[in-house]
């Protein structure tokens, strides 16, 4: 699949580099966070996903062990293109994955839900995701909850950010 | 009371009476299961309603099938007594009986027998009275067998007698088996022609065996017949011929009756009956009767009995097989009436736990999680196990509105720790600055005598940090200097570059030789100004205490003002452009006199610029008309006058820009 071209995504790097997120150091409430919204929505994989210049990097995940996919093979680069939850309800029926190589073969992937982890206005960090390997539909509730586990997760991140400036910050 | 106060009065009630409602006890699963109950009751009802009808047409053929075995052993007795009656006149006449009549009585007996039997078994209304007359005609029978037994075998008179006795008692019969008939009447049409059909052959029976018995009789000698009962015995066996064919064609079209040997009979009568009895009345009639004519009657009404019997039997065994038959097939009827109300219950039942299990249920979980919800209670809504879509997008609402309502939540959490960080931050940034004017008010020298000038100061900033400063000092060379700054801009930023031009302006001025003026300062400053940094006005002076004489340079700033003894104030200075706007600004020296008690007022523009509620600024006009007012009062009272003036016109408390004066007097 080609990465879908965001118009803002050479500023949207420049501000995930200026951010100070580290990108692919766990965090166990992420992946906490994974586990519950994993079995809330009954899906195989949860994830949490931050997309650098090359690599879909999954920060924090549940259901799979997989800990980057090269980004131009990222569902959630059409994620982040809006602030909106994305929903493939059957990847086979979907022209821009039908062919994807993760639908085709392993580990094929047949639904995805994902939803932006919205830092700030001008900064997309990645997204949180769900994929299983059957078809299903994904109602508004479930929408607005994925949209919930997305700000949560950009909760924690933020304050993984806030973690360590606080500390070194102060004079003792 | 008014109408606004009467609508008032009303209106809390309405509110109470809608709260009320909000609150009701009647809810959707209440009015739900009251009319599932209702519905169920009702198809129970209709159920145990449609099995009692089948169960009661059941009863009805069951019962019919007992009252006809009644009826038949009733029949049968009266048959048999009818038979021996015959077989006793026929005695009494000295023919041959065909049988023992005892052996018919017998028979007569064990019939009524069954008939008491099976009258118990039948439950007929008036059964008890008809079962009462059934036991008086068995103890009539019991005496008639007993006075037979007693009878010589060749007494013609007394066997006749019998004979009529017995004749009577078949008649008595005859009419308790149509009160049973009455009694219970034809339920089923369809046995109307078998009813019929039976009581014209036993009619035909009765009035053939009532003709044998008087025909008997006349043959016996026991009476002589007049012509005209002889012609009314004609007719009673007529009579019957007409009926015949109308009871045929009904025979023979009913289903029930298809295969009886009813045209036998008819055919019989017609064919070889009648004639045979019209021989013996012609014989009588002439007198003279052959043996062989009555014994040929007697053959044929014997044949009629035989035929009678075989004809009833049959129809007999038609009549219970059809009342079987619909027996069976009421008992049929009745089992699928059952089941099927069975299997409508079982459906119901189902269909009842299902709207139970699959809408009532849940609408009770989602109320419930509604008012959760409402509450503010906003653990996670639950996803029903319903297969109704619109049970469904309510709860997918109610889980949207839940997430609405934690983000809500969270934003308001996010807002109010906004707020707190934000007033700390401006209590730090507020301390920082009154900090700051403090520093900026310690630059400010306070009133006081300096080289035989008296300096009188006056000075307020819009806010706490003002872009104004002032400073009088005495030079190296005996002689004292002046300078006013007013950076453009208020705050901060105009404060910290007052600072500057503060310590620029006073080591300028520092530095300035014996010969030299404030104008060279002001160069030296207006050189070393950086280009990023804003301009400012300022006024500069030299004044030698000794003789009066000064000098000053205007930089952009208010003409000061000179207050003579006895003369209207005068402008001093030339305008000039402010510091930090071009390299040369061609500044020059302007030298004036301050003899003693005159008075120089040095100020920065606020003074012109404060303004009033319309908007009018308080002017130059009105601060020289305002200082030539004031200007016989003593500076500390000039200042005084000036502020409380300007107060006055100033329509807020606090000053448009910051406002500095500062008043020299030469003692």
């Amino acid at each position: 699949m080609d990465q879908p071209n965001h118009p803002g995504e050479i500023e949207r790097l420049m501000r995930l580099a200026e951010s100070g997120l580290d990108v692919s150091s766990r965090i166990p409430e992420l992946d906490d966070l994974c586990r519950d919204a994993r079995d809330h929505f009954g899906t195989r994989i949860a994830a949490v996903t931050m997309l650098t210049r090359d690599l879909q990097i999954l920060k924090a995940r549940a259901g799979t062990e997989i800990e980057a996919v090269p980004r131009h093979l990222a569902f959630c680069n059409v994620t982040i293109l809006s602030e909106k939850v994305m929903v493939v309800a059957d990847t086979l029926e979907d022209p821009r994955f039908r062919d994807h190589p993760m639908v085709t073969g392993e580990p094929f992937v047949r639904f995805y839900a994902g939803a932006p982890l919205v830092y700030s206005p001008d900064l997309v960090l990645g997204a949180f995701c769900l994929t299983d390997g059957k078809p299903r539909t994904f109602s508004l509730g479930d929408r607005a909850e994925l949209t919930a586990y997305a700000e949560a997760a950009v909760s924690i991140l933020v304050e993984s950010l806030d973690r360590p400036a606080a500390v070194g910050g102060r004079a003792p | 009371m008014s109408g606004d106060a009467a609508a008032s009065a009303v209106a809390p009630n309405a509110r109470d009476a809608r709260f009320r409602g909000a609150r009701g006890r009647l809810t959707l699963r209440i009015v739900l299961l009251a009319i599932l109950s209702a519905f169920g009751l009702g198809l129970a009802g209709l159920m145990v309603w449609l099995g009692l009808d089948r169960w009661s047409d059941y009863r009805l053929y069951s019962h019919q099938l007992r009252v006809e075995e009644t009826r038949f052993a009733l029949r049968d007795s009266l048959l048999a007594a009818e038979q021996a009656a015959l077989d006793l006149a026929v005695l009494a006449y000295g023919g041959e009986p065909e049988r023992d009549p005892a052996d018919d009585l017998a028979r007569a007996a064990a019939s009524l027998e069954a008939t008491l039997g099976s009258l118990a078994a039948a439950d007929l209304p008036g059964g008890a009275d008809i079962a009462v007359a059934v036991a008086e005609k068995m103890a009539r029978l019991g005496t008639i067998r007993v006075e037979l037994a007693s009878t010589p075998a060749r007494d013609d008179r007394e066997l006749a007698e019998r004979a009529a006795d017995l004749r009577a008692l078949a008649l008595d019969l005859r009419s308790l088996r149509m009160r049973i008939l009455r009694a219970v009447g034809v339920p089923d049409v369809a046995m109307g022609v078998v009813h019929l059909f039976r009581n014209y052959a036993l009619q035909v029976h009765d009035t053939i065996h009532a003709n044998a018995a008087a025909y008997l009789s006349i043959l016996t000698g026991l009476r002589t017949p007049s012509a005209a009962e002889l012609t009314l015995l004609s007719r009673e066996t007529t009579r019957s011929r007409f009926a015949a064919p109308t009871f045929i064609d009904l025979v023979d079209a009913d289903p029930i009756m298809a295969g009886t040997t009813a045209s036998d009979l008819v055919d019989f009568i017609e064919s070889e009956y009648i004639p045979a009895e019209e021989a013996i009345l012609q014989g009588i009639r002439a007198g003279a009767v052959s043996p062989d004519t009555v014994a040929g009657w007697i053959a044929a009404v014997r044949q009629v009995d035989e035929l009678t019997r075989r004809m009833l039997a049959a129809t007999d065994e038609a009549a219970r097989r059809h009342l079987g038959e619909r027996l069976a097939a009421e008992w049929r009827a009745l089992v699928a009436s059952l089941l099927v109300s069975g299997g409508v219950l079982v459906a119901y039942l189902l269909c009842a736990a299902l709207i139970v299990r699959r809408v009532v249920g849940p609408l009770g979980e989602m109320r419930r999680t509604m008012l959760r919800l409402a509450e503010g209670d906003l653990r996670p809504v639950g996803v029903l196990r319903t297969p109704l879509a619109d049970l469904l997008a309510m709860n997918d609402a109610l889980r949207v509105f839940r997430i609405n309502a934690v983000r809500r939540e969270r934003l308001q959490q996010e807002r109010l720790e906004l707020h707190a960080r934000i007033a700390a931050a401006a209590r730090e940034m507020r301390a920082d600055l009154e900090a700051a004017a403090l520093v900026q008010l310690s630059q400010l020298p306070p009133p006081g005598h300096l080289g035989g000038f008296r300096f009188d100061t006056y000075f307020r900033a819009s806010r706490l940090l003002g872009g104004d400063t002032f400073d009088f000092f005495r030079l190296s060379d005996g002689r004292v200097a002046l300078f006013q700054v007013d950076v453009a801009g208020h705050g901060a930023a105009a404060s910290l570059v007052s600072v500057a031009a503060h310590i620029a302006l006073r080591r300028a001025l520092d530095a300035l030789g014996p010969e030299e003026g404030p104008a060279q300062a002001m160069e030296d400053v207006n050189r070393g100004w950086r280009e990023d940094l804003p301009y400012f006005t300022a006024l500069a002076a030299v004044l030698d205490g000794r003789t009066g004489e000064g000098s000053l340079v205007q930089a952009g700033h208010p003409y000061p003002v000179l207050l003579g003894s006895g003369a209207p104030p005068a402008r001093l200075g030339e305008g000039g452009v402010p510091v930090g706007v071009v390299p040369e600004p061609g500044w020059r020296d302007i030298p004036f006199t301050l003899r003693a008690g005159e008075r120089l007022l040095v100020f920065s523009d606020g003074i012109y610029d404060v303004q009033d509620d319309t908007g009018s600024i308080f002017g130059e006009d009105r601060f020289m008309d305002l200082v030539g007012r004031l200007s016989a009062l003593p500076s500390e009272d000039l200042i005084a006058g000036i502020e409380a003036a300007l107060r006055n016109w100033s329509a807020a408390d606090e000053m448009f820009d910051d406002i500095s004066l500062v008043v020299v007097e030469r003692v």
